[in-house]
């Protein structure tokens, strides 16, 4: 299955609703009987890829069934809403330059943040996109525990085109950029979603069960496309003269044809069924086989395969055999196994995305330690579990009371590429003398129950936030130490209440060698998000991930690259590889809206 | 064994001595003329278990290509794993083609797992997963059968009602329920898993054929002598079913191959062992075998190994069933020249799904 695309709209922690991307979704049993090709019909006449002035697209959930409601988790479109709706602003990661688009201008003043609605923005049925629609969206954002939640004091519409949050502190600037506008649609008009906001101010439980509950089957469009219609096979929209861009856009129709799974889409690609693909995981192998005239773009992820120790477990809650578990990984290894085309290993197990590592912690890292980013260091990992009593009977690693320490990795099923990480490290681990063993679950019955009720002892999970938060340290350091964004309930000390904790201390040895530091991350972090001079954040980051450089909340192994292919030779083209615009998430939504990418056929 | 035969030791050897001492005529006997030595009893045994069904077997080809074949996979599963290093990722390298080095005759993974290696592995499992589904299938289905077709009346109805209402449970999503409510990584639990409705078809043809066994003479016999139920079921009834019960013993365990292959591939089964169907998963979804034409080898071995197996117990079944048939066995051992059909040796049990 595609790797889940994280969604960082809305993080209904506090119903419950822990992150169920759908891009994610296991495979259900239901889609079983027909694995090896689902959809040989489908209405692309011709053989070849698209016919007339139609982009033909793919996404991995059954169109018929597809809402539109972000708030509402269940059958939640992921690529589809990318066309319909406008993106706030276009954020670069490559250039890590925010470029505006619904939102065309912002403003922050330490406890404020002003952003502007663009001009000539209109919703599908003629209504003005507002003020008023953009607070409404980000309001119900607020009550449901979006992330800004937590400093954010109120969101208005101060005119028809100014939105104003007021934060509790004052914050740097930073923070609001990456929080509010980097990841952000415009998808909730007032005029469909105020009255959710006025039952939740009425009877909060009910209201935010309609809210999430509510199935936006027919949007109304903010986006240069607008959906004709929907089947079981296809989504179809056409494109909306009255948008401001449409201008740029020369083909009529967008398809987004339904495969159920990664290796469905990989026959349409090698078959050249169709235009494009989204956040798709293909091994070089994989993506050999395609025609050439694919483009593979690759977006890094700020995200990827770690794992997740549950710190009330007797023997993953001890920080020795979290670095021995460290210690032993070969992270190179496993990312040559996975695919080393499209996973990075991360330098340094901190809470820094590894593209960030450098600019943060560069002066620092005769201090870090890397734990053996190529090897398996199996002599520091013996050092450091002996120093703590535990000891190696009969090849098993036993503990001071001669219990064997076992590692058993929970995984989601079908998740291709992380499946052949967890193998890789379960062999690791069990050469070294752990009782390393995995085990996967469907992925709805990990985020529904096996997370949330910290039924593991060791799991697979995203150590970093994701693009494009987790580009900057605060949103990872936070992911880590604080409150991780997929409902991961690790009962880590200086967590957050939801995942288990009681923002309590933290103490690890000093990073000057001598004697000990004993801080609060929660605090810690409050500050950092405040803070607003170099130094000052430059010294809380540091210390922070240098908590997380001994402590390790959590193991990071491999970081991501998204990878997108579309078609750049043929009916298309597209911007030559390496162009900065390549940067932008979700290549084929957005460069349309630019004109880079054309019809030519 | 059927009273038909002529064969056996169970009568004693009554010696009719003409005369008597004093020149009378005497039904009585030496109790040294009927003692049978233990020689003779292990020799009776050698021939009646060993020799003659080894002198059917090896008559038909069936059964000798069948039984290679299964016996390579015992082997496989036995010595082969002790000599054989298991499967680990990185043991040797990533995506060897195959035929191409003796480290990895049969290629490697995109992880560096040897594929041969993993063949082997998986195979224990596998054969315990067979025993333990097909010694459950068919003990459940013979005692159900034969108990209900010999009693008849209110037990038949009742059994066979139970069996008809396991039967009507649909097995696969049945079989995908359990296994993800309980998880199962033992084979010998999953084994019995797999055929948790498997018995039921099996025993409603079983019983019939009870039906028509118990108005045979020989079981009128016994049961005129007073003769118990348990024992006339354990000499004369079962005994006459055996070629039946093994040609689907077989079936059985074809079934749970196919069944464990499958629920592994779509990932519903723990992913605790090695197994065929778990290496044809990876093959098709992590290394893109269907797409990616180079690693199609990574289907084709795990797919050899499951036709391989399956191959020989449809032949061992069909092998078998002359084994047990005690008429071409008795001719074949060359101990009765009553049986001259050759007709007979065509003959073979109808294999029941």
């Amino acid at each position: 299955m595609v790797e889940t695309d994280a969604s960082r709209h809305m993080q209904l922690n506090r119903r419950r609703f822990i992150e169920l991307s759908g891009a994610a979704g296991a495979i259900s049993l239901a889609g079983c009987a027909d694995l090896v090709n689902n959809d040989g019909s489908g209405t692309d006449g011709g053989g070849g890829g698209g016919s007339g002035s139609r982009h033909i697209s793919m996404t991995n959930k059954i169109p018929s069934e597809l809402q539109w409601n972000n708030s509402n988790p269940s059958t939640r479109a992921e690529i589809s809403r990318r066309a319909i709706f406008d993106r706030f602003v276009a954020y670069n990661i490559k250039t890590g330059e925010f470029e505006g688009y619904a939102i065309s201008d912002w403003s922050h003043d330490g406890s404020s943040f002003e952003l502007t609605v663009r001009e000539d923005l209109t919703w599908e049925n003629g209504d003005d996109v507002t003020a008023e629609d953009v607070a409404t969206q980000l309001n119900l954002g607020l009550k449901t525990g979006a992330s800004y939640a937590g400093y954010t004091e109120s969101i208005e519409a101060s005119s028809e085109k100014t939105v104003t949050f007021t934060f509790n502190s004052e914050l740097g600037e930073q923070i609001p950029k990456y929080d509010i506008l980097a990841a952000r649609y415009l998808h909730q008009k007032a005029s469909e979603f105020g009255k959710f906001l006025d039952q939740i101010e009425e009877d909060e439980e009910a209201g935010l069960q309609a809210l999430t509950e509510f199935a936006y089957s027919e949007p109304i469009a903010s986006g240069p496309w607008t959906i004709e219609s929907k089947d079981q096979q296809q989504l179809l929209l056409t494109k909306r003269d009255d948008h401001p861009d449409s201008g740029n856009i020369n083909f009529d129709e967008y398809v987004f044809k339904y495969y159920e799974d990664n290796n469905s889409v990989y026959q349409a690609l090698k078959n050249d069924e169709i235009d494009s693909a989204f956040n798709l995981y293909a091994s070089p192998d994989v993506v050999e086989s395609f025609p050439e005239n694919f483009m593979q773009v690759q977006t890094p992820g700020a995200w990827g395969y770690g794992l997740i120790p549950n710190h009330d477990h007797q023997h993953m809650g001890d920080r020795a055999v979290r670095q021995a578990i460290q210690y032993v990984i070969n992270r190179k290894q496993v990312v040559e196994n996975v695919s080393a085309a499209s996973k990075s290993v991360p330098p340094y197990p901190v809470g820094i995305p590894s593209s960030k590592q450098e600019q943060w912690i560069g002066d620092h890292t005769d201090a870090f330690d890397d734990y053996g980013a190529d090897s398996s260091a199996t002599d520091k990992a013996t050092t450091v579990l002996e120093d703590a009593g535990y000891a190696q009977q009969d090849e098993n690693w036993v503990d001071s009371d001669g219990n064997v320490v076992e590692i058993p990795i929970i995984e989601p099923s079908g998740w291709n590429d992380w499946n052949d990480a967890t193998k890789t490290i379960v062999d690791q681990l069990s050469s070294f003398g752990f009782a390393a063993s995995s085990e996967s679950r469907d992925y709805g019955t990990l985020t529904d129950t096996v997370w949330p009720n910290s039924e593991f002892a060791i799991t697979t999970g995203g150590w970093l936030d994701g693009v494009p938060q987790g580009i900057y340290p605060y949103f990872s350091l936070h992911h880590q130490l604080v409150k991780n964004s997929r409902g991961f309930s690790y009962n880590y000390a200086a967590a957050d209440t939801t995942r288990g904790g009681d923002r309590g201390e933290v103490t690890v040895p000093a990073m000057d060698g001598s004697g000990e530091l004993t801080i609060t991350p929660s605090d810690r972090l409050d500050e950092l998000a405040v803070a607003s001079d170099e130094s000052t954040v430059t010294e809380i980051t540091v210390e922070l991930a240098w908590v997380t450089n001994q402590d390790l909340p959590m193991v990071p192994v491999m970081e991501k690259m998204g990878q997108s292919f579309i078609d750049a030779q043929g009916e298309w083209s597209v911007p030559e590889e390496g162009t900065d615009s390549l940067g932008i998430r979700y290549p084929n939504t957005w460069l349309p809206r630019t004109g880079e990418l054309e019809y030519t056929g | 064994m059927k009273p038909t035969e002529t064969d056996g030791g169970e009568q004693p050897s009554i010696v009719a001595t003409a005369t008597d001492e004093d020149g009378s005529f005497s039904f009585e006997y030496d109790d040294d003329d009927i003692e049978i030595t233990h020689r003779e009893r292990a020799r009776e045994l050698f021939d009646e278990l060993i020799y003659k069904p080894a002198i059917v077997a090896v008559k038909d080809r069936r059964t000798v290509i069948g039984g290679l074949i299964f016996l390579g996979y015992l082997l496989m599963g036995s010595v082969g794993v002790l000599f054989y290093p298991a499967p680990t990722s990185n043991q040797v390298d990533r995506s060897i083609a195959p035929f191409s080095t003796m480290d990895a005759p049969l290629g490697s993974t995109a992880i560096g797992e040897d594929v041969l290696s993993m063949i082997i592995h998986a195979t224990p499992e596998m054969l315990q997963m067979i025993f333990a589904g097909g010694i459950f299938a068919t003990g459940i289905a013979t005692l159900i059968g034969t108990v209900a077709g010999y009693k008849g009346g209110r037990i038949d109805r009742a059994i066979t009602s139970f069996s008809d209402a396991a039967m009507s449970i649909p097995g696969l999503p049945l079989i995908m329920v359990l296994a993800v409510v309980f998880r199962p990584s033992n084979p010998w639990v999953i084994g019995v898993l797999l055929t948790i409705n498997y018995w039921a078809g099996l025993g409603r043809s079983i019983r019939s054929q009870v039906l028509t066994l118990r108005e045979a003479p020989y079981v009128e016999a016994s049961r005129t002598m007073g003769v118990s139920t348990w024992r006339i079921l354990r000499k004369d009834i079962i005994p006459n079913l055996m070629p039946f019960i093994l040609v689907n013993f077989a079936n059985a365990a074809r079934y749970v191959v196919f069944t464990s292959v499958g629920l592994y591939y779509l990932g519903i089964l723990p992913t605790s062992v090695e197994n065929w169907g778990l290496q044809l998963d990876v093959a098709y979804k992590n290394a893109g075998a269907l797409v990616a034409d180079g690693n199609l080898y990574l289907l084709v071995f795990p797919m050899v190994a499951i036709m391989g197996i399956a191959l020989s117990l449809i032949l061992l079944a069909q092998g078998l069933d002359r084994v047990f048939n005690p008429r071409v066995r008795t001719r074949l051992a060359g101990e009765s020249e009553s049986i001259t059909d050759d007709a007979d040796e065509q003959r073979s049990t109808e294999l029941i799904h």
